[in-house]
């Protein structure tokens, strides 16, 4: 337990004695005040009065405890900022003024530690008294008699005069810290705030704790009150009474949880920094009450609760004050948005100061947007009511959501390391209850996890006397792993993905229709048009061929098509085939398979890890799955086919650990699906091309034959020596060149009949191959064989290795001890030889 | 010295074992083993006793004059004058069986905990033989028989959304 730092509290010797305590208590147990030099000390005056250094990490005595970094309070939106401040006419006397300039902060670093203390400020009034009066409480044991104190002090409310306030430092920052907590004498259970309507004007609002809230037999619950605007804490206490009577029949409404470490400017190190009297004093250096109950004057008011998650602060007399014109104002999923309005009256900006109206929200991590309140007119009087607002989200709970709201409500409970139930109803169970939760404490720090039923007897606070026990030092706070494990990975397809060429779903059916088309295209050619200038007007190209891109054959059942039925269009030319729209992507979810530790019957085992796992992908092939990663997991396949290349992926995905229902995709297998077919058609311009050079070339080979022909004649009929058989032998030498010349004007004359039509082949077959396999994707799993082991006999007379110490008579049958502590009984040291090498041989328990 | 006769089948090395009692009767301390040079231990006594055939079925004797504890019964031998000399040796697991149960041990093989939480050497698993399965996913996006599979991509007309 930690020493009361007297540097703060004063010695023991300037504590009050209480009065009113019970005889049969004892001298430690006395009740005490630490009143130092007749001063109550408050947040403010440990600064001021030189008790706490600023800016230097709070004292341990002083901080009651931790919430880790996903708690709702170490996540708060801050949408409120400084105070103006205004000096009175004389111009000394600070005037604490109105809100003014304010603007929204959001916590843009996370704390990863957030140090806080309880305040009371409002309690039950069968103990403890207000205005004036002493509070107090009486001291906790265990095993006797319960009582409850507070430590060391909470006499405060002598110096709130609110009639005089202006004189006073901040009331606000009077808050007392409540350092230490009988752990087992105060059992929170949260409260719900919430409204029956966002659409009305001037919704009802309620108070509900969590149990009756859930119930949707009671009268009010989520069903009829869905909109909750916060969550908060109400406490019970035994007055007195020994535990096996026990009766926590006293509320305890605490007013606020103080946030110890106000901005980010020292990372897990909160500081105390008031300025109070100076105007210029910014909310970024001071450590200030960040919650406070709404209706703060009002004794055993129903909606006095301590505030842990959504709206956690409000002007101090006046609840914000939903608008009474356009409530709802957006929507966004399970949240929603409206407008909050502050009313502040002429006399209470009088009495209150602009410190209060800090509108901060948290909603156990999320963090919607923030919305800025308006600027206030910087010259306001005192005389004129203010009035401004801002905007705020609420949770809409329904049956969908319900349970996750109650279990967030209990981790946002459980971070501050209490014993808690969820309703009024269960204030009197027992603390291994079932129905008992306690806050786990790692380190000290509450993360929100909790125990329940006998399982609290193994957390530390079981033994505990008061929550000082807890060892956490803000002063040496523990490394926080400063990442929350939230992620999670999706996929989708792509929006507005538009290509330049069109793509038809086409049925086999209609498909023979389309190829018959490519072939009677040319049928359509008017007579007398070239038939370049009809291609090209009508297939936009000269070759129709070239108005087919791809014809891919998809082996896949899910619809590739969409939309209402359209014609095929080859560049202009409408085929009248039916057809649709073809998609883009498409994805599909094949389901998941356990890998099951057949092994350990559930629970992975070494054996499991020997099993070597093959995942078969269609058209994508195989991916080794590692043992280790996948074993006892489940592990799912999703395909993202691509319908304008005919590629497809494979994703395997198996689920997050932390959040259990998010996809985590490991592994990614890539493929092709769609088969390309092949198709022809007429190859237009080549068809020109070659008409045209077969036509040119027999016009050449005309002319030129004509003309070599009369020359070679010419010749012949020069040489008159030599007669006709000179001609003959003259034009034999030289009839190969003519003969060649007639002969190639026959070829190009059977060139230009002989014409054939030129066609052209687009896309190769491909990828049939793939969907001529298995179709399912397939785990293959390869596990070692065991069947020829006789466990029962293996077991007997070997044992199983393992690794466990505990005592010898925990273990049953075969065992082998590595080492044995025999101490605590006497046997000579022969004999202890003599057990120890036996134990390590093996023994029969 | 009292010491009584017990038999036990269970295996010397369990630690709990259960005793049936053959017996009784009055021995004195043997100065020698087998009337050797040996000496007798505390942990390795001999006694004399007046003979009973029960005794011969005896595995272990109880003395309680000596610590209460157990031994084994490793030989008798027959004396004349009708006696036995009974020679033992200590069972320490039958004698401080309570006090080594309340005793905190690390086990490194067990019949009955951590059963193949940890890779063991010495088990039998076949090095040659695997056990092949397949697990079939429940849906596919593929099909064989597809009704409507063929996709045409043309230029002209009008484009895809």
């Amino acid at each position: 337990m930690s020493e009361i730092n007297t540097n703060i509290w004063g010695t023991s010797e300037n504590w009050k004695d209480a009065v009113n305590y019970a005889n049969d208590v004892p001298d430690k147990e006395k009740i005490q005040y630490a009143s130092v030099d007749g001063t109550t000390w408050t947040m403010y005056n440990y600064v001021a009065g030189g008790r706490v250094n600023a800016r230097q990490a709070l004292d341990q005595s002083l901080c009651y405890g931790a919430l880790g970094k996903d708690m709702p309070l170490s996540n708060i939106v801050n949408t409120a900022g400084a105070v103006g401040w205004r000096e009175q006419e004389d111009g000394e006397t600070p005037w604490r003024s109105y809100i003014a300039n304010l603007q929204a902060e959001s916590n843009q670093d996370k704390r990863t530690i957030t140090n806080y203390a309880f305040a009371a400020w409002t309690t039950n009034s069968g103990i403890n008294k207000e205005h004036g009066e002493t509070l107090y409480m009486r001291s906790a044991q265990r095993n006797d008699r319960f009582h409850q104190f507070w430590y060391p002090d909470s006499k405060y409310y002598d110096l709130i005069n609110w009639t005089n306030s202006e004189k006073e430092a901040n009331p606000f920052i009077k808050s007392m810290p409540i350092a230490r907590i009988p752990v087992k004498n105060m059992i929170a259970y949260p409260v719900v705030r919430c409204i029956n309507d966002v659409e009305i004007l001037n919704p009802t609002e309620k108070y509900i704790d969590l149990l009756n809230y859930i119930d949707t037999t009671t009268q009010y619950n989520y069903t009829n009150y869905p909109y909750v605007i916060s969550v908060g804490l109400v406490f019970l206490t035994a007055q007195n009474g020994v535990q096996e009577t026990i009766n926590r029949n006293l509320t305890l409404r605490l007013n606020s949880c103080m946030i110890l470490s106000p901005s980010n400017m020292l990372q897990n190190m909160p500081y105390y920094v008031y300025d109070g009297y100076d105007k210029n004093a910014r909310y970024d250096g001071e450590a200030y009450n960040y919650a406070s109950c709404i209706g703060k004057h009002y004794r055993n008011q129903v909606s006095c609760i301590m505030p842990i998650m959504g709206l956690i602060n409000s002007p101090e007399r006046n609840a914000p004050k939903f608008s009474s014109v356009n409530i709802k104002t957006g929507q966004s999923g399970e949240w929603t948005l409206f407008d909050v309005r502050f009313d502040l009256g002429t006399s209470q900006v009088a009495t209150m100061g602009g410190g209060y109206e800090l509108l901060m929200y948290s909603w156990a991590g999320k963090q919607p947007e923030i919305y800025t309140i308006q600027d206030s007119d910087p010259n306001h009087t005192d005389s004129q009511q203010y009035t401004n607002s801002t905007q705020y989200w609420a949770w809409h709970i329904t049956a969908s959501n319900v349970d996750t709201f109650r279990e967030e409500v209990r981790q946002a409970t459980a971070g501050f390391g209490l014993f808690f139930v969820e309703g009024a109803a269960n204030g009197n169970l027992a603390l291994d209850d079932p129905d008992m939760f306690l806050g786990i404490l790692e380190d000290g720090v509450g993360n929100g996890k909790y125990s329940h039923g006998e399982d609290n007897r193994n957390q530390p606070q079981w033994n505990w006397d008061d929550m000082h026990e807890n060892d956490y030092d803000p002063s040496n706070p523990p490394i926080i792993d400063p990442n929350t494990y939230n992620g999670s990975m999706s996929t989708g397809t792509l929006e507005w993905f538009q290509t330049a060429t069109p793509k038809y779903n086409i049925s086999f059916i209609n498909y023979p229709k389309i190829i018959k088309k490519l072939w009677d295209c040319l049928a359509l050619l008017p007579a007398g048009d070239p038939l370049a200038d009809y291609c090209l007007d009508t297939f936009l190209t000269q070759n129709p061929i070239d108005t087919i891109v791809s014809l891919k054959y998809f082996p896949i059942s899910e619809a590739l098509g969409w939309g209402e039925a359209v014609t095929v269009r080859l560049g202009k030319f409408d085929t009248q085939v039916s057809a649709l729209k073809a998609k883009n992507q498409i994805l599909y979810d094949c389901g998941t398979i356990l890998i099951y530790p057949r092994y350990g019957k559930g629970i992975a085992t070494w054996l499991d890890k020997l099993t070597t796992i093959t995942l078969y992908l269609p058209f994508c092939g195989t991916v080794s799955l590692e043992a280790d990663k996948y074993m006892g997991r489940y592990v799912g396949v999703e395909y993202a086919i691509d319908l304008n290349t005919g590629n497809c992926s494979a994703y395997v995905y198996t689920y997050a650990d932390t959040l259990g229902t998010e996809k985590l995709y490991t592994e990614v297998a890539n493929g092709t699906c769609g088969i390309d077919l092949p198709v022809t058609g007429i190859q237009h311009i080549t068809l020109d091309g070659q008409l045209y050079n077969a036509t040119e070339q027999l016009k050449g080979m005309r002319v030129n034959a004509a003309t070599q022909g009369i020359s070679q004649l010419l010749a012949l009929t020069s040489a008159p020596s030599q007669g006709l058989a000179g001609g003959l032998s003259q034009l034999a030498q030289t009839g190969g060149s003519l003969y060649n010349m007639l002969h190639n004007q026959d070829i190009a004359q059977y060139n230009l009949e002989h014409t054939q039509l030129p066609v052209k082949m687009i896309g190769t077959t491909g990828a049939a191959t793939s969907a001529m396999l298995e179709l399912y994707p397939t785990i293959l799993i390869e596990r070692p064989y065991t069947d020829g082991i006789n466990e029962n006999y293996f077991a007997h007379t070997n044992g199983y290795a393992c690794c466990i110490s505990d005592q010898v008579s925990a273990f049953a049958g075969y065992t082998e001890f590595a080492n044995i502590d025999l101490s605590g009984f006497n046997a000579t040291a022969a004999e202890k030889d003599m057990i120890r090498s036996l134990c390590s041989g093996g023994i029969y328990i | 010295m009292t010491i009584s006769f017990y038999k036990t089948a269970d295996d010397p090395k369990k630690l709990n074992k259960t005793f049936t009692n053959v017996g009784s009767g009055e021995a004195t301390l043997s100065a020698t083993v087998n009337n050797t040079d040996d000496t007798i231990t505390l942990l390795s006594p001999a006694f004399i006793v007046a003979s009973n055939t029960a005794y011969f079925t005896a595995t272990h004797i109880y003395v309680n004059d000596l610590g209460k504890r157990y031994y084994y019964i490793n030989n008798i031998t027959l004396l004349t004058g009708g006696k036995l000399l009974i020679s033992c040796s200590v069972d320490v697991l039958a004698t401080y069986a309570t006090e080594i149960s309340n005793c905190i041990g690390t086990a490194m093989r067990s019949e009955s905990a951590g059963i193949n939480k940890i890779p063991d050497s010495k088990y039998p698993v076949d090095p040659c033989k695997f056990v092949l399965d397949a697990l079939n996913y429940p849906r596919t996006p593929f099909t064989r028989m597809p009704t409507s599979p063929y996709i045409l991509t043309t230029i002209g007309g009008e484009a895809n959304e």
